[in-house]
């Protein structure tokens, strides 16, 4: 019943007339809710079948020791509150296995930073309400604000709304960062890369060794649609798993990958905790055609709709393809921390590159210009497409620059290069 | 009269002056389908671009609807008929990021 075709063929069929369902597949009682597997469920078995779910893929090969604290970055979506909801019902009393590790959470405010109009006493209230919607599950919280991934000190995570840095440059410089992209998708990219490069940063700050990731099987398979199209496709089967190591020592855990962003809603609704989701107005921005992310988005949700068993499909696809040898883990890109993929040797043939190094080569490169080849040659392939779109590097976080020169010795490696070529 | 609650959740109320519950009343000389209603929703509440709410005539993908609680997929979907007092939830799952 709970199976998801695996070892089986899947079948390219249409949804069935699912009006024909009505009892539920479980108990005799009628059906309310129809999952990706086309099993039509009540809302009892519905619940149970979901909290099971996510207990199985939890309960993996011991994912977590005993007594372990884990971080999991909340950040009121659906998935967040669905997973913050589990989580607290896995330490309850009802629980007939109690989860053994510890949660602490992290909200980083990323939806008023955009709002120009907004003072900052509406984003206070904004993170005061997403604290009250937090406060029945008991765990720890900790917030932070998206443009502390600018600041060079440790100073970038409180427990206490109040004591957070509200007023200060780094917004300013975010803003001229994120506006300096030249398109919607690079803005897109860079804002993900940002969000995860501060949480990382907060994970070592607190740390925590282990960081888990409330994203579903859709907006994953979504993610690995647009990353093969952005040109990660060499950490396609990283990004996915459950389990990502990386080479900082941190480990990424994604434990509602087993579950489709249908079921994650459905499960709110169901819980009565759907008023826990705190929408950000950013999002009106977001236009089905905008990005090659809302491309893909509308595609999968398509999908979804019509031909329900063929995400996972997709999805899975991923868990077949094994890192080629050629990634060099020691080599980790300075923007997202995933190895450097040799396919960035071609990107070193992609034009701003190529430009970059022919003006190296006859000497009339400025600093900025230096600068700009430096951080295009310590990112992998898909991120140097995306910062080739951002206009002024010197925005770039200044950790991301002193990691970039304590690694190379600048002059060294421009020598380097150019007797290579 | 045709007596709805028209909810939105999940972000779905931001196309809507991020006001989550509506009680409507409709004319009920002719029947209503949900295809209807959404002609209906896209004239009298939606306050922002159509296509942040419907696509090639039905929901945009990434919205589901609920007929008091229940999936329309079980309920014929677009052809479902509206009875009196019924509630019809409009849950986004897309991204805000
Ligand atoms: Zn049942
Ligand atoms: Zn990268």
């Amino acid at each position: 019943m709970c199976s998801n075709n695996e070892g089986g063929l899947t079948k390219f069929e249409p949804k069935p007339d699912l009006a024909l369902f009505r009892k539920c597949l479980k108990c005799d009682k009628n059906s309310v809710v129809v999952t990706r597997i086309n099993d039509a469920m009540c809302k009892e078995c519905f619940v149970e079948y979901f909290t099971h779910k996510f207990r199985a893929t939890i309960g993996k090969s011991k994912l977590f020791d005993k007594d372990e604290v884990v971080m999991f970055p909340y950040s009121s979506s659906d998935s967040s509150v669905a997973m913050l909801h589990l989580l607290f019902k896995g330490v309850g009393e009802e629980a007939k296995k109690k989860f053994t590790f510890k949660t602490i959470c992290v909200y980083i405010e990323d939806n008023y930073v955009f709002e120009s109009n907004s003072s900052t006493h509406e984003r206070i209230t904004f993170m005061e309400n997403v604290k009250k919607s937090v406060e029945y599950s008991g765990f720890k919280f900790y917030y932070s604000l998206i443009e502390n991934c600018l600041e060079p000190s440790k100073n970038i995570v409180s427990d206490e709304i109040a004591k957070l840095n509200l007023n200060n440059e780094n917004k300013e410089k975010f803003l001229n960062l994120i506006n300096s992209c030249k398109n919607q998708t690079s803005k897109e990219e860079l804002l993900k890369r940002l969000k995860t490069q501060l949480i990382n940063r907060i994970a070592i700050e607190l740390k925590i060794k282990k960081i888990i990731f409330p994203v579903s099987c859709t907006n994953l398979t979504i993610d690995m649609l647009t990353n093969v199209a952005l040109g990660k496709g060499a950490h396609l089967s990283i990004e996915t798993s459950l389990e990502e190591k990386l080479s900082n020592g941190l480990v990424y855990v994604r434990p509602l990958r087993e579950l489709t962003s249908k079921e994650i809603a459905f499960y709110n609704r169901y819980n009565n905790i759907d008023s826990n989701i705190m929408a950000k107005s950013s999002s009106l921005k977001n236009l089905p055609n905008s990005t090659i992310y809302r491309l893909t988005e509308k595609f999968i949700n398509s999908l979804q709709n019509e031909y329900p068993t063929t995400v996972p499909t997709i999805f899975r696809t991923s868990d077949k393809l094994t890192p080629t040898d050629e990634l060099c883990p020691e080599d980790s890109c300075m923007l997202c921390e995933l190895p450097v993929d040799t396919i960035k040797k071609i990107s070193a043939n992609s034009s701003a590159i190529n430009d970059l190094e022919y003006s190296l080569s006859i000497s009339r490169l400025d600093n900025t210009a230096i600068e700009k080849l430096f951080v295009l040659k310590s990112v992998c392939y898909s991120c140097s497409v995306v910062l080739k779109d951002v206009g002024g590097h010197g925005n770039l976080p200044q950790t991301i620059k002193d990691k970039i020169k304590s690694r190379d010795n600048l002059k060294d490696k421009i020598k380097e290069f150019l007797i290579e070529d | 009269m045709l007596h709805l609650t028209i909810e939105f959740s999940g972000g779905a109320e931001l196309l809507f002056g991020n006001v989550k519950k509506h009680q409507v009343e409709l004319n009920n000389d002719t029947k209503w389908t949900i295809r209807e209603l959404l002609v209906w929703i896209k004239d009298n509440l939606l306050k922002h671009k159509p296509e942040m709410f419907l696509q090639d005539e039905t929901i945009r993908p990434g919205i589901l609807i609920l007929v008091n609680d229940s999936d329309w997929d079980l309920l014929g979907n677009l052809s479902y008929e509206l009875n009196d007092n019924d509630n019809v939830t409009f849950i986004s799952t897309l991204h805000g990021g």
